[in-house]
């Protein structure tokens, strides 16, 4: 029984114990199934296993958007046309024709460690309805990474990338910044808006500068731009290793690059003296040997008075390719400029380039080497500057020509006047023709023809950017073998400005008088009969009248006369007669503020461009525009 | 000190809003990566005579990555990269691309479950979905701007796979004998149907995974991983589909003693692959193989010393698709992207370790069902990193971090050999030792900054016994030195000399298209690669900076079959970490 007793006790303790350890693993196994959370895996302690990336929010790029928006509507109903047209005499256009944003998307950035990062995209839409495939989206200009060192030498900037805005000196890297002797009636795209549709013009009244963006006076490129200011003894630096849209090859990706280097002291606060270097080298296929290079090396001196400026640049440079070594020539350029304030301020140029002394990207025309120019198709044409002996104006030197040229600025009550007189000859004697640049016409011809080269019933005709030039033949007297002569050019350039209010409401008159010739002899003043072989005048007028502060109506007047003697080109008319062209250009439209970003530009023009003794070249017709552009 | 229940309420409440408080930003935020890369290649001096290959040529690009990331409340975003390229030389609009790079949704639910659709970056283990480095990356002292784009380009961070697809992962915290348990998900797109040139349409490839990691307790951890590589037949018109799941278990022990922390890892799973064909007259081709591996990790408390010894078996036919994929495909046709073709015969030039380590275009991002094939030249010892089939054999390291860390000097050993012989009873051995030394001088040669020292060798060695036909010899050493001087805090100039050399005879596997090994093909190998480098860095952050460096590089053929070459580089890179 004890037993039995004992066995039952036992039997109870062990029935207990039993009891106790499955109600205890139970509970252990409850315990330990059930969860007391659920959770993301983010707990701060030891990483929990993830097959994927845990992200971490790093502190982001401050990042603005600036911009524009530019509707564009363009309308051409041609009168007459050139003979090889299609027969399609109306060309009704939503967007501008050349390769421009209509809304343009700035971004602009800011990293943490300060260095900023640009890029403006270029959003376009050609309204042409369902049919057509949608505009990609693009760039612009390019993307641009920027970032400034301070040092105890001084402060370093360091930019890649580009397209960016690069201008060292006239002789190496400058763009065109002439006189501003201009029509406002044609509008670009670059221009702003302004908060008020009437400051446009009275700012031109007031200075004549317009502001035309970035680009202006500068030069595109693209690769690595480094920039030393502040440095020990008063020395400064910048330089670009890179590409040039100059410097361009039909085989995008070829060993092309221009090198440049601008090395400046300030002696004192008058005295500055630079070195500058520009090194471009073009391959014209990777697999092939043929190149073609040129330098240049100038210095250049600054000299500020309390009056006047003085700047002369004098360098060296020198040309070669694969085929031939053109040799090294000298240029001297020398500008005298007085302060504005005088009473009488003057401009004062004095120039001589080599014909050896080549360059695209400085502030002169190159017209002794053609190959310089990459020969691209299309946008690629822009840079085809007039090569053949151009016409040019004041301001605008081109190489293989030496000459001076004098401008002042008057003003009498509301009327300012400025003008100009120049005189320049070739150095070396040539077999080239002439060209000119259409004064008035010029972009209407061009939107004609894009990027044409010799285009026209006579095979004549150039477009590059918003603008044409025309090429002019040049023979012995027998009329046929063509002439090897020196040319000597000489211009005359008249502006005026006029302001006045009626109704206490502005009107602005804008006068620009242009004569420019090329005659075979020296003449201080323009040739005006037949002894120049090319006489070219042009006369255009604005009357700018603003209505209200919102509105402002505008009228263009525009006529340009080229006469050629005998020597130059003859036409088909019967009479073997030279040139005798006319062009005419008649327009009017309206400035229309629709708020302080925004501005409606409407514009009408009648064009008519003719010649009796060149019976093709008749043209007429009318091109109307609607833009409404608003910044933001 | 006691927090009383209320007040441990208050505090928990106040911290949960402060946390709120503390991730508030705005909707739309930005960053991403911006690079500017110009690069002139020319021929070199001693170049082979050569008047009909490109001389020189000058390419570059500028691209801006912005990540845009969208909230639309606090526990979601949706990113989406855009790239802006822009090539050196197009000018106003010419060589400008746009494109989506990254579309991605994230977020948790209820602050538990956290899921992702979209393009992710997925990592399990060494045996089962990892993607590891290339044979050419190892060494490449003075290219970790190369290296940068290489890696950013294909995506190839922290040994991840870019896949597409969705993932979803969370944990379950436990009050005793399980700490944790984390359950991970996934199912990704590898590859979609597509039409091919032969008029028939490739079936979808996906990848499919899970695992479950217990973290029993401080000590253990005990993870099992499963993945899947498999067609869908219907998807496309091929007769043939893939599957190859591949399971491993991982056990996990560490220890912390006073001075030492242990660390013991177990791996061990199984592969299988089949091909599955559509006709039932065909059978289907089905390999299995298993692995594992044992690794024992040591490191000192004070990190002075770190070593670790370990064993591998992998059989032959272990086959893991997304843990075997190489990031080097060298059955695929690759060239040069800069002179393809040199000499006035206009050989075809190979690829040497200076285009494998500068161009992110060889490099491949596709998971693929095959083995693919690799270079004995760069590597023989384990192509397939440590998921290399047909090996087995112990590994191990010692690394020494003394003289207050400016030195760090490390050693790896190992030592394989084949599971069974190919095309012979004899198998394979292999030896691999790799050294590398790190010393940072503070004030040599009297440089403010101090100088850096770098010597980094790889050796490797394969033999195998038998008669003339069955043996073999392959012998190769890569050495990489580099020397930085810091001239200021940002401001590094460096140099840096590069030697790849291997001499030897070697079988090349040739497959089919199942991956079925039919046959061999012999090599010779008895060549050099080397670089020289130097140039200047400046230096923001870790992704930020800029280089500018000239480098000379080349081949030489030691026997003289083939003609050495001999290039230059101008090259320059700013990165910026938006």
């Amino acid at each position: 029984m004890g037993a039995v007793f004992c066995d039952y006790r036992l039997l109870c303790v062990s029935f207990s114990v039993k009891r106790m350890l499955t109600y205890s693993m139970v509970y252990a196994l409850a315990c330990m199934l059930m969860p007391f959370g659920l959770a993301a895996q983010e707990s701060p302690g030891e990483p929990i296993f993830t097959s994927n990336v845990i992200p971490e929010k790093s502190p982001a790029s401050s990042i603005e958007f600036s911009g524009f928006y530019r509707f564009y509507l363009y309308g051409r109903n041609q009168h007459e046309t050139f003979p090889n047209n299609s027969g399609k005499t109306l060309a009704l256009i939503a967007g501008d024709l050349y390769r421009e944003p209509m809304l343009l998307l700035k971004l602009k950035g800011l990293s943490r460690e300060r260095i900023r990062f640009s890029a403006d995209f270029m959003i376009n839409s050609i309204y042409k309805g369902s049919s057509q495939a949608n505009q990609s989206l693009t760039l612009d200009l390019g993307l641009n990474l920027e970032t400034t060192f301070l040092t105890d030498y001084g402060r370093f900037r360091l930019r890649s990338g580009g397209v960016a805005w690069y201008r060292q000196s006239r002789l190496t890297v400058w763009g065109n910044r002439s006189l501003n002797r201009m029509s406002l009636f044609e509008r670009r795209p670059q221009t702003a808006v302004d908060a008020e549709a009437g400051q446009r013009y009275e700012r031109y009244y007031a200075n004549g500068l317009i502001d035309e963006g970035v680009r202006y006076g500068s030069r595109a490129f693209q690769g690595i731009f480094l920039e030393g200011k502040r440095l020990p003894m008063n020395f400064s630096f910048k330089g670009v290793i890179g590409k040039s849209n100059f410097n361009r090859s039909v085989e995008e990706g070829n060993d092309n690059f221009t090198a440049c280097a601008h090395l400046q002291n300030e002696l004192n606060d008058s005295l500055k003296i630079s070195y500058n270097f520009l090194q471009s080298f073009r391959r014209e296929s990777p697999v092939s040997a043929d190149y073609q290079q040129y330098s240049i090396s100038t210095g250049e001196v600054v000299y500020r008075s309390k009056h006047w400026t003085a700047q002369l640049e004098a360098g060296w440079g020198r040309f070669a390719n694969s085929h031939y070594d053109l040799g090294g020539g000298e240029a001297v350029l020398f500008n005298l400029r007085t302060n504005k304030n005088l009473r009488v301020p003057l401009t004062f140029q004095l120039y001589r380039i080599s014909p050896q002394f080549v360059n695209v990207t400085g502030n002169f025309l190159n017209t002794t080497v053609l190959e310089v120019f990459p020969n691209i198709a299309g946008v690629g044409a822009t840079i085809r500057t007039p090569y053949q002996g151009p016409m040019v104006g004041l301001q605008s030197p081109a190489n293989n020509r030496q000459g001076a040229s004098l401008n002042f600025e008057w003003t009498a009550g509301r009327l300012k006047l400025n003008a100009g007189m120049g005189c320049f000859a070739e150095i070396d004697s040539t077999d080239n023709g002439l060209t000119y640049l259409h004064n008035v016409n010029g972009q209407m011809l061009a939107r004609l023809y894009l990027f044409g080269q010799r285009w026209g019933p006579y095979n004549a005709l150039n477009s590059n950017y918003r603008g044409t030039y025309e090429e002019v033949n040049i023979f012995e007297e027998d009329g046929i073998t063509p002439a090897r002569l020196r040319k000597f050019f000489s211009v005359a350039e008249v502006q005026a400005k006029w302001k006045s209010a009626f109704e206490r409401r502005n009107i602005y008159v804008f006068a620009l008088g242009r004569v420019n010739t090329c005659q075979p002899e020296f003449n201080p003043v323009p040739v005006l009969d037949d002894r120049a072989l090319l006489r070219q005048y042009s006369s255009e007028i604005d009357v700018c009248f603003e209505w209200n502060s919102r509105t402002v109506l505008v009228m263009n007047y525009g006529v340009e006369r080229i006469r050629g003697n005998q020597r130059t080109d003859v036409g088909d008319s019967g009479d073997l007669l030279a040139r005798k062209q006319t062009s005419r250009l008649l327009g009017w439209g309206m400035d229309w503020s629709l708020s302080k970003r925004a501005t409606l530009f409407l514009r009408h023009a009648h064009y008519r461009y003719s010649d009796p003794n060149f019976l093709e070249n008749n043209l007429s017709g009318t091109e109307s525009t609607l833009e409404i552009k608003m910044m933001f | 000190m006691m927090i009383r229940p209320k007040g441990l309420f208050l505090v928990s409440f106040c911290l949960l809003m402060s946390l709120c408080k503390a991730q508030e930003r705005p909707t739309v935020w930005f960053d991403g990566l911006s690079r500017s890369l110009f690069a002139r290649d020319a021929m070199g001096a001693a170049s082979p005579v050569d008047s009909v290959s490109e001389r020189s040529t000058s390419a570059g690009y500028n691209l801006l990555d912005l990540n845009v990331h969208v909230n639309p409340t606090s526990d979601m975003e949706v990113m989406a990269q855009l790239r802006v390229r822009n090539e050196l030389g197009g000018f106003f609009g010419t060589g400008t691309t746009v494109d989506v790079r990254q579309l991605t949704l994230r977020g948790t639910i209820d602050n538990k479950i956290r899921y992702q659709v979209g393009d992710m970056f997925l990592r399990q283990t060494r045996f089962t979905l990892f993607n590891s480095a290339s044979d050419a990356e190892v060494l490449s002292a003075g290219f970790q701007p190369y290296r940068d784009v290489i890696d950013y380009e294909n995506f190839y961070g922290d040994n991840r796979w870019r896949l597409q697809g969705l993932q979803t992962d969370f944990s379950l915290q436990f009050a005793r004998f399980i700490r944790t348990l984390a359950m991970d998900a996934f199912i990704t797109r590898p590859r979609g149907s597509v039409l091919t040139s032969s008029g028939t349409y490739l079936s979808d490839r996906l990848l499919g995974g899970a695992s479950v990691v217990a973290d029993i307790t401080k000590q253990w951890q005990l993870g099992l991983h499963h993945v899947n590589l498999f067609e869908v037949p219907n998807s496309g018109t091929l007769d043939v589909a893939v599957r190859n799941p591949v399971h491993c278990a991982v056990v996990h022990h560490q220890q912390s003693g006073e001075r030492w922390i242990h660390e013991t890892t177990l791996h061990a799973g199984t592969s299988n692959r089949a091909w599955v064909f559509a006709a039932e007259d065909q059978n289907d081709l089905t390999s299995s193989g298993a692995f594992w591996e044992l690794d024992s990790r040591h490191e000192s408390r004070d990190s002075l010393w770190n070593w670790n010894v370990g064993y591998r078996y992998v059989e032959p036919e272990f086959r893991s698709a997304a843990a075997q994929t190489r990031r080097l495909d060298w059955s695929s046709a690759m060239q040069p992207s800069i002179f393809a073709t040199y000499t006035n015969d206009q050989l075809a030039r190979r690829l040497s370790v200076f285009d494998l380590l500068v161009d992110p275009l060889l490099y491949n991002q596709a998971l693929a069902p095959q083995l693919m094939q690799f270079n004995p030249f760069l590597s023989n010892v384990s192509p397939y990193s440590d998921a290399t089939p047909n090996r087995m054999g112990v590994f191990g390291s010692l690394e020494w971090g003394g003289m207050k860390k400016a030195v760090n000097a490390a050693l790896n050993l190992t030592a394989l050999s084949e599971v069974i012989g190919q095309g012979t009873e004899n198998r394979r051995r292999f030896g691999r030792a790799e050294c590398r030394v790190h010393w940072a001088a503070p004030n040599l040669l009297n440089i403010e900054k101090g100088v850096d020292v770098t010597f980094h060798s790889k050796a490797e060695l394969t033999r195998r016994d038998g008669n003339e036909l069955e043996e073999l010899d392959l012998r190769s050493i890569q050495s990489s030195m580099e020397l930085k001087a810091g001239l200021s805090d940002a401001l590094t100039i460096l140099a840096s000399a590069s030697n790849w050399t291997a001499s030897g005879e070697e079988f090349l596997s040739i497959r089919d298209a199942y991956g079925n090994l039919f046959n061999f093909e012999a090599v010779q190998v008895d060549r050099s690669d080397w670089i020289f480098a130097s140039g200047l860095s400046y230096e923001w952050s870790k992704h930020t900076y800029a280089s500018i460096q000239y480098q000379w590089w080349g081949a030489n053929d030691r026997d003289g079959a083939i003609s050495d070459f001999q290039y230059q580089r101008l090259f320059f890179i700013l990165t910026i970490d938006l």
